[in-house]
């Protein structure tokens, strides 16, 4: 019985983050498959793909081995991350799907981290009410759209925080 | 020897001053008090997280040094007893000297002086300070200048460096100090940290003994053959010619010259 599964690791490139095939094949060996395809939604329902691809979705052929780093966190999003499995003969009880949720933080915190390294330099800062305000509602939205997709699988609410973190760090001049 | 703090334990001893905080402002608020540093729980935990984020994904950027120490000052006042439970496996464990299968005791120590001309502590120009504990645990060591916590082994800001010696934890600063900086140096007794072998916490002996001679002949016959820190306290002239309190100052002695001359006071 074949369990279709990936798992999703981030790199110290924020815009891009690594997805790697862990299903296990003894059952099914990959010669079995016609091959893999990911599809990225958002909470509004498009799609997101790496630039230059004309398709709604990722082609993931198995010659292009079980990692696949994507580059298309332009900004922070809430998506919807599904792979399927393109079997050619189905086995009953078998899974080739797999759909889950996650919060790509990785622009916000890298912003975030660059105000406490600005603060290491000028620590006194912190004792600036608004600042403090400012920076302590970018730690809130990032919190609240990972415990969003963790703790609720709400897509919507993790994306409409990380609206207000992007709102924070794209006028940075008046909040920071 | 000296050592750099890793990110990985300023990150741990973050999350526990966080709760130390948050608890050190319910206890002073409890009574309609009041806190200076009300957001400092929230505080910790902000740039915890920033430093934390950062040493996930590169371990190795060279802004975490920085961040990193921002992050160890902030932790201020609750650093010794976040080292303490840390290091003692979460608190209230109780650790046992496999030697001797007696227990150990952790003991916090604080020592606060000005820097003055004729301080018994430091005087202005001076670089270095001797700690006279053996059983100074080095990972617990914090120094303070003026309220700000000193890094270990910079060269850009005032920091300092600390060796092990026969008498105690010399510490060595790379700037002289000045007149009136206040100096206060936290840290944990309990073991060796040197040979790395566990020694009890203390022991105590009274007894009286008419002069110097009669006592380190007792002690030789007791088998004894490290001496860590006695408090002679005499009214006679027969220690070192003195009335009054003497200190010994900790070491290994083998002669009855030497033990005479190590006595000060």
């Amino acid at each position: 019985m074949f369990t279709g599964n990936y798992s999703i690791s981030l790199d110290s490139n924020i815009k891009e983050f690594t997805i790697q095939d862990t299903s296990d094949y003894t059952s099914e060996p990959k010669a079995g498959f016609s091959g893999r395809r990911i599809v990225l939604t958002l909470s509004g329902g498009a799609t997101l793909v790496p630039a230059g691809t004309t398709t709604s979705y990722i082609d993931w052929p198995f010659s292009a081995g079980d990692s696949l780093t994507l580059d298309v966190l332009d900004r922070d999003y809430a998506i919807s991350v599904k792979v399927d499995w393109f079997v050619i003969a189905p086995q009953p009880g078998s899974t080739y799907e797999k759909v889950a949720l996650y919060a790509f933080t990785g622009n916000s915190e890298n912003f975030y981290y660059g105000l406490t390294s600005q603060q290491a330099s000028d620590p006194n800062i912190i004792t600036d009410n608004e600042y403090f305000s400012n920076k302590s509602k970018l730690r809130t939205n990032i919190d609240d759209a990972n415990q969003a997709v963790l703790v609720g699988e709400d897509i919507q609410s993790a994306q409409a925080a990380l609206d207000n973190a992007y709102y924070l760090m794209i006028n940075q001049n008046y909040f920071f | 020897m000296s050592e750099l703090i890793p990110i990985s334990n300023i990150i741990k001893y973050a999350k526990i001053c966080q709760y130390l905080s948050a608890y050190d402002n319910q206890k002073k608020e409890a009574l309609k008090g009041s806190t200076i540093t009300p957001n400092l729980p929230r505080i910790l935990y902000m740039e915890r997280k920033a430093v934390e984020w950062k040493y996930e994904i590169n371990p190795s950027d060279p802004s975490l040094e920085a961040a990193g120490n921002y992050l160890y000052s902030l932790c201020g006042k609750f650093l010794s007893q976040a080292k303490q439970i840390s290091g003692s496996g979460g608190g209230g464990q109780i650790i046992i000297n496999p030697g001797s299968g007696l227990p150990i005791n952790f003991i916090p120590n604080r020592l606060q002086f000005t820097v003055a001309t004729g301080s018994s502590y430091m005087e202005p120009g001076d670089t270095s300070y001797l700690i006279p504990d053996l059983k100074l645990i080095a990972s617990t060591l914090i120094i303070s200048s003026d309220g700000l916590i000193l890094g270990v082994g910079l060269s850009d800001r005032l920091s300092y460096t600390f060796t092990q010696t026969p008498l105690g934890f010399l510490i060595t600063f790379n700037i002289p100090v000045n007149q009136d900086q206040l100096i206060i140096i936290d840290w944990i007794s309990g073991q060796s940290s040197g040979s790395g072998t566990v020694e009890s916490d203390k022991f105590k002996v009274v007894n009286t003994y008419a002069d110097a001679e009669v006592f380190y002949n007792n002690l030789v016959a007791q088998g004894a053959t490290d001496i860590w820190t006695i408090l002679v306290i005499s009214d006679t002239e027969n220690m070192g010619g003195k009335k009054g309190a003497y200190k010994y100052v900790p070491g290994f002695t083998t002669s009855l010259s030497q033990i005479a001359l190590n006595f000060n006071d």
